[in-house]
């Protein structure tokens, strides 16, 4: 065989599995490995194509995908999720025509002008409505569902810090442990749950951009220099307030007493 | 820390209504699946589009759509990454070929002429590749990025995501032996545009 036919036979050959190798090795690339064991300038051959493959696996850049492509992500599928029928009046139709309309938009203007992005804000829910879904996500994720597991909380903090688009800041002194987090999407905007455990109990922390939320002033409970909304469904107790922009909810079995507490530790 | 709640056999008991029944305690398997990959579509991505960020963003969402809208269909989940990158480069060819400024290459299979008259130097490691490895990652980036999409595509898969010829076939839609050539030529072509980096900086 000439050097040419084996490096042929060789380049475009792949072993199915190891297991089957020994079965399904076809004559003619039996017959290369054995010119290029005996050849030295085919030997090089290959030699200098996995040297390439190492440099580009080396050098390739390895961008990941941002905290903001995430959350449009997201955001977008839980857009996608939510039935347009349960929005009156065909306003679901005219919404997603121009969601449709401004994506499209998007990608043609960012195509050729290099980029402006239409963002869609997700939807303005109630305290009520969110203490629901908040209570639904803490039943259905037990921390056997993190992302990240650790029980160090500057590396936690780190870690949504590359994730989401918000600074959350978890306290240094603790009585639950800290079992680490994940990215959830509620109602279609980004937060972080950060899971804790104490002895007879588990703790879900979710914290999310709270611009968009209006704590009812008249219900809200007073501790130290933070005003919480306390409320319970389902057996969970629920604990909410705002700190520097950003939303804090605290949902557990425990009681809501115990919960406060935990949040004056903020 | 007072602990208030009743305990039978050590887990606490919800104190007005049953637990959540299963119809909520279903996962989001969709997006935990998508989130696990977000980063190797972007990576991809960004090469397919020869490093713009936002039209690799662009492109990531109309994937993530798209797949979302076809997940139900999904038979074996194994292959999820394979999936999600088929997804990715059909929905590239589908927006962006109108855009495209590049002629489409010319697939040939590997031959055995071509390959004999391959240059090939004897020494382990030559002093070319030894300039390669001075040049900065930009110019790497950008000699990677000016290959023809579809040798870019395929040297990515293979040599950055280590995928076999026959899934990276299944990706793009070609045969097997159209991947090991467009391999081959991606290498080779990335092989002159590095030196032509190389010279560039009076090496
Ligand atoms: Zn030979």
């Amino acid at each position: 065989m000439q050097c040419g036919a084996a490096r042929k036979h060789l380049y475009g050959w792949e072993a199915p599995s190891y297991a089957e190798e020994s079965r399904l090795v076809p004559a003619e690339v039996a017959e290369a490995r054995a010119h290029v064991a005996g050849c030295a300038a085919c030997q090089e051959f290959f030699a200098a194509e996995r040297r390439l493959t190492d440099f580009v696996r080396a050098r390739a850049p390895q961008e990941k995908a941002s905290a903001t492509l995430r959350q449009r992500v997201l955001a977008r599928i839980a857009e996608a999720r939510r039935p347009a029928t349960s929005m009156p009046y065909g306003l679901g139709q005219l919404r997603r025509r121009n969601w449709m309309l401004a994506m499209i938009g998007s990608l043609v203007v960012s195509v050729m002008l290099g980029g402006v992005w239409l963002s869609q804000r997700p939807a303005r829910i109630t305290p009520q409505q969110l203490v629901t879904i908040l209570v639904e996500d803490h039943a259905r994720t037990s921390p056997n569902r993190a992302e990240f597991t650790s029980s160090d909380r500057e590396a936690v903090q780190k870690w949504f810090g590359e994730r989401v688009d918000f600074a959350l800041r978890l306290p240094p002194s603790f009585d639950p442990q800290l079992i680490g987090g994940r990215l959830c999407s509620l109602k279609g905007q980004p937060a972080a749950l950060v899971f804790y455990q104490q002895p007879q109990s588990r703790i879900s922390l979710f914290v999310l951009d709270g611009s968009d939320l209006k704590l009812p002033e008249d219900r809200l409970t007073v501790i130290d220099s933070k005003r919480c909304l306390l409320d319970a469904r389902k057996g969970y107790s629920v604990v909410l307030w705002k700190e520097r922009g950003l939303l804090y909810s605290l949902v557990s079995e425990a009681p809501s007493a115990d919960l406060l507490h935990l949040a004056e530790k903020f | 820390m007072l602990r208030r709640f009743r305990l039978i056999r050590g887990r606490p008991v919800a104190r007005q209504e049953p637990p959540l029944t299963e119809s909520v305690t279903l996962p989001r398997p969709f997006e935990e699946a998508l989130l696990g990959h977000l980063d190797r579509l972007f990576a991809l991505a960004l090469r397919l589009v020869g490093g713009q960020r936002e039209v690799a963003e662009d492109l990531v969402q109309e994937t993530c759509l798209h797949a979302f809208r076809n997940y139900e269909q999904l038979r074996s989940p194994a292959n999820l990454h394979a999936w999600f990158f088929r997804i990715l480069v059909r929905t590239h060819i589908n927006a962006f070929h109108r855009q495209r400024r590049e002629p489409p290459i010319v697939d040939v299979e590997l031959s055995d002429a071509w390959l004999e008259g391959a240059s090939v130097t004897l020494a382990p490691a030559t002093p070319e590749e030894h300039l390669f490895g001075q040049l900065l990652d930009v110019e790497v980036q950008q000699a990677l990025d000016t290959l023809p999409v579809e040798f870019r595509a395929v040297v990515w898969l293979a040599d950055v995501e280590e995928l076999s010829y026959k899934e990276i076939a299944e990706i793009l839609q070609c045969s097997p032996g159209t991947v090991a050539s467009r391999r081959y030529r991606g290498h080779h072509l990335l092989r002159e545009r590095l030196r032509e980096y190389a010279r560039g900086r009076g090496w």
